[in-house]
């Protein structure tokens, strides 16, 4: 029984959490129980949250990608930069399809060349960094287009277009990661890449996909951000990568790959984000956020990592016959 | 000889299904070189693993120069002089000859490293043993003669006064071979105890002054070498008839469907060329090491070969990959179904499902998983898996259960060539009987099945045809008559 309780509570961590803010704020601010915060809880979280979608498949593909965190920001100042000459529709295309290219340059030397998905993607992250500040000189791009605000922040009863793309990504990875054949392959190659194989599966398709992907959700990402606040900056969205995958590991996708949801990956958004909108609340000074940030996400991988370190012991359920 | 230096009584000792230890009793005298021969599951590595503190022995007591012990962890057998050396070494490939043979008491109690001392230290052990060893190089850099070396050295700095070694020349060329010879003949001179397990008679002969034989778990017999020949080793070994352990089945063998020519890769797979018919088992015979599972990687696009070629009925293919494997109708089960055949985290549902979920799929290229359920429940009933239900994680099963997950995922390819790689290891005997009644189903369905095992009764008993490989080639085809136990070893020592 207590271990039953103990497993609940490990599984559910992000639900009791969510449970422990909404008690601690009904107690210190009683007035953050509106619907405006709920909105604006989700309007906060939904851009991010598209990458989160994506991180999501990958970690349960066993990888893991660092660059979003430049390829979002880079995005945004393409997307500023084109904006004025290509027309909003076709510039979200070619930006997403240069997000996913970049992404495919991940992929290729995770998947093909055997490289570990960290320095990888450590390294893209650090090569478009140095291009965005070569191309801007570190100073923001403007991007003002009334049409692209209103793709933003346009709503209904407060729920903006950016929400409801951010609903879509989680309905549209949920289904594919429960119902389809490239769902059920990621699940399979994350959990165990020699079985996969084994199986018949294009592991390295399925790897190199995870990339692109991403790659395409993080510039998407961008573009929404870059009509959100009207410009471009190598700085907006540099913080993505490590909020998506605390998100993710949070809603108990695990690290080890192969397990893994996306409906859990947006409650640990909400989390993260109720989270920041509390420090506000309560005056947290900004770099202390990030502190305190930077310790949830230790505490949310040791908490990983506690469940797997019992089952890698060598005490197995399983009976062992033979002896030689 | 004066003194034992090691002595085991009664030991007994069991595993879930599996009697390994069975009232073994075993004394070595001191200065002695002694082999331990039996075949794969006869028990020699558990007696020795129960010496080492591995195992702990359900019953027994073991004396070490007449005083009794209780070994219950490696640490208490390397205090009481034991050490062991594995065939697949317990070093550290990056780091220094000193620093391994040190290993975990660098520097003592102290928190800072005498490098200048540990490698003085080290290098006056090895020449006492006149071991021609830098201790400064790096263990990647030696030969496996050196490495034998160093854990000799190890062994030695720990006082060790009985010295295992586990099969020391699997993986050894002639020349290095030599160098063993002398290194344990050495050793005898020095007073140490040496116990030599190998599969390799002739060794035997020109080293050891002992031999005791294991069998399911029982000693036949110990005697001196020199009373004794290879031959009567060999049915001291094998000396069991085969009995119902094994279902009968109608032969019914049909055209070539599968047919290897001059595969090749590395010194792994050398030259190895033969044909696989309808509705045969074709065993694959040979020593661990023998390149039996290398060369079927090559069949399945695990690995690429670096020359030969295969024709699937009378067509060349190229299999690149597992996938393309699986494409043309090649199912394998692997060897280490935990790592490579199951993913444990998911349902037995999920895991049979993985290799053609084509096949569970409804309109709109969705998964179904009312009939995914449906599928698995057919095979659940049918190979009678013992779980509480479909959806049970295959993390719970036990190992023969987990191995039929295995098969009833490949069943469900539509696969015609099965290769089944150790199909029945760490299985109990009624689960191995159900799985030898499934691959007979299978040959009488016209599917092909190549079956590599280590247990000679399995092999001998389900396969048609029998190719021998040795040191990665095939070194002899037995047919008929030619397939008895004695012919496989022999063939299989070389």
């Amino acid at each position: 029984m207590k271990e039953k309780i103990s497993q609940f509570c490990r599984k559910n961590i992000v639900v009791i959490g969510i449970g422990i803010l909404l008690v601690f704020m009904a107690f210190a601010a009683p007035n953050y129980f509106a619907y405006s915060t709920l909105t604006g809880l989700l309007t906060q979280v939904a851009i991010y949250g598209i990458v989160a979608c994506a991180m999501t498949i990958a970690i349960i593909g066993g990888e893991f990608d660092l660059s979003v965190s430049s390829i979002l920001p880079l995005a945004t100042l393409l997307f500023a930069a084109m904006l004025p000459t290509l027309g909003l529709p076709l510039t979200i295309v070619v930006v997403t399809l240069i997000g996913v290219g970049i992404g495919c340059i991940n992929g290729f030397f995770v998947a093909i060349t055997k490289i570990n998905a960290f320095i990888v993607t450590l390294a893209t992250m650090i090569a478009i960094k140095g291009i965005m500040l070569t191309f801007c000189d570190g100073m923001p791009m403007p991007a003002v287009n009334e049409s692209a605000r209103q793709l933003a922040m346009g709503n209904v009863g407060g729920i903006t277009v950016t929400v409801m793309i951010f609903f879509g990504c989680v309905i549209l990875t949920e289904l594919v990661l429960r119902k389809t054949k490239y769902g059920r392959n990621v699940f399979a190659t994350g959990g165990n890449y020699d079985v996969a194989q084994y199986a018949g599966i294009n592991v390295r398709f399925i790897k190199f996909s995870l990339f692109a992907i991403l790659g395409g959700a993080a510039a998407l990402a961008g573009t929404l951000l870059t009509c959100r606040l009207q410009a471009g900056s190598p700085l907006y969205g540099s913080d993505v990568a490590l909020y998506v995958v605390s998100a993710a590991v949070l809603g108990g996708t695990s690290l080890a790959g192969g397990r893994g949801s996306a409906v859990r990956t947006l409650l640990g958004m909400l989390f993260i984000g109720m989270l920041l909108q509390i420090f506000t609340y309560i005056n947290v000074y900004t770099y202390m956020q990030q502190l305190i940030q930077g310790a949830i996400v230790v505490v949310v991988v040791i908490m990983d990592a506690l469940p797997s370190r019992k089952k890698g012991s060598d005490e197995e359920p399983v009976t062992v016959g033979n002896p030689e | 000889m004066a003194n034992t230096a090691l002595e085991m009584k009664h030991i007994s000792k069991s595993f879930p299904g599996v009697m390994a230890l069975d009232d073994v009793t075993f004394s070595v005298g001191e200065g002695e070189v002694h082999a331990l021969v039996g075949e794969n599951g006869a028990g020699k590595s558990t007696l020795m693993k129960i010496i080492n503190g591995v195992y702990s022995a359900d019953q027994g007591e073991i004396y070490i120069s007449g005083k009794k012990v209780s070994i219950k962890n490696p640490l208490d057998a390397q205090r009481n002089g034991v050490s062991i050396i594995f065939q697949e070494f317990n070093l550290v490939d990056t780091l220094s000859v000193a620093e391994n043979i040190f290993i975990g008491r660098l520097g003592g109690k102290k928190k800072m490293i005498d490098w200048k001392s540990i490698y003085k230290e080290a290098e006056k052990l090895l020449k006492s043993l006149n071991y021609d060893l830098d201790p400064r190089a790096a263990v990647e850099t030696l030969s496996v003669a050196q490495m034998q070396m160093t854990e000799i050295a190890k062994a030695m700095s720990f006082d060790a006064k009985i010295i295992i070694m586990d099969e020391p020349s699997a993986v050894l060329t002639d020349n290095e071979l030599k160098k063993l010879f002398d290194i344990v003949e050495d050793l005898k001179k020095r007073g140490i105890t040496v116990i030599y397990i190998s599969h390799r008679l002739e060794e035997i002969f020109q080293i050891c002054d002992k031999v005791t034989v294991l069998r399911d778990g029982k000693i036949i017999d110990t005697g001196n070498v020199e009373d004794l020949n290879k031959e009567q080793i060999i049915e001291m070994m094998v000396g069991r008839k085969l009995d119902q352990e094994f279902p009968k089945r109608e032969k019914k063998i049909g055209d070539v469907i599968l047919r290897a020519k001059g595969l090749r890769r590395g010194d792994r797979v050398q030259d190895v060329s033969f044909e696989l018919r309808r509705g045969e088992i074709l065993g694959f015979a040979g020593l661990v090491g023998a390149g039996r599972t290398e060369t079927m990687r090559l069949l399945f696009g695990a690995d690429q070969m670096t020359a030969g070629s295969i024709e699937l009925n009378g067509k060349q293919v190229h299999i690149k990959s597992p996938m393309e494997a699986k494409g043309e109708g090649i199912a394998l089960l692997p060897e280490d179904r935990k790592k490579q055949g199951l993913l444990l985290e998911l349902p037995i549902t999920e895991n049979i499902s993985l290799v053609k979920l084509k096949k569970v799929m409804s309109k709109g290229n969705l998964i179904n998983k009312k009939k995914e359920k449906d599928v698995a429940k057919g095979y659940f009933d049918s190979l009678k898996i013992k779980a509480p239900s479909v959806t049970q994680r295959v993390y719970f099963l036990s190992g023969g259960n987990q191995q039929k997950v295995v098969i009833a995922k490949w069943l469900f390819s539509d696969a015609d060539i099965f290769i089944l790689d150790e199909p029945t290891r760490g299985i109990d005997v009624g689960a191995k009987y159900e799985i030898y009644m499934l691959m007979n189903e299978l040959v009488a369905q016209g599917k092909s099945i190549i079956l590599i095992s280590s247990e000679m009764n399995e092999i001998i008993a389900m396969s048609d045809r029998i190719m021998v490989m040795h040191d990665g080639k095939i070194c002899a085809e037995l047919n008929g008559e030619e397939i008895t136990p004695e012919n496989v070893l022999k063939h299989a020592i070389n």
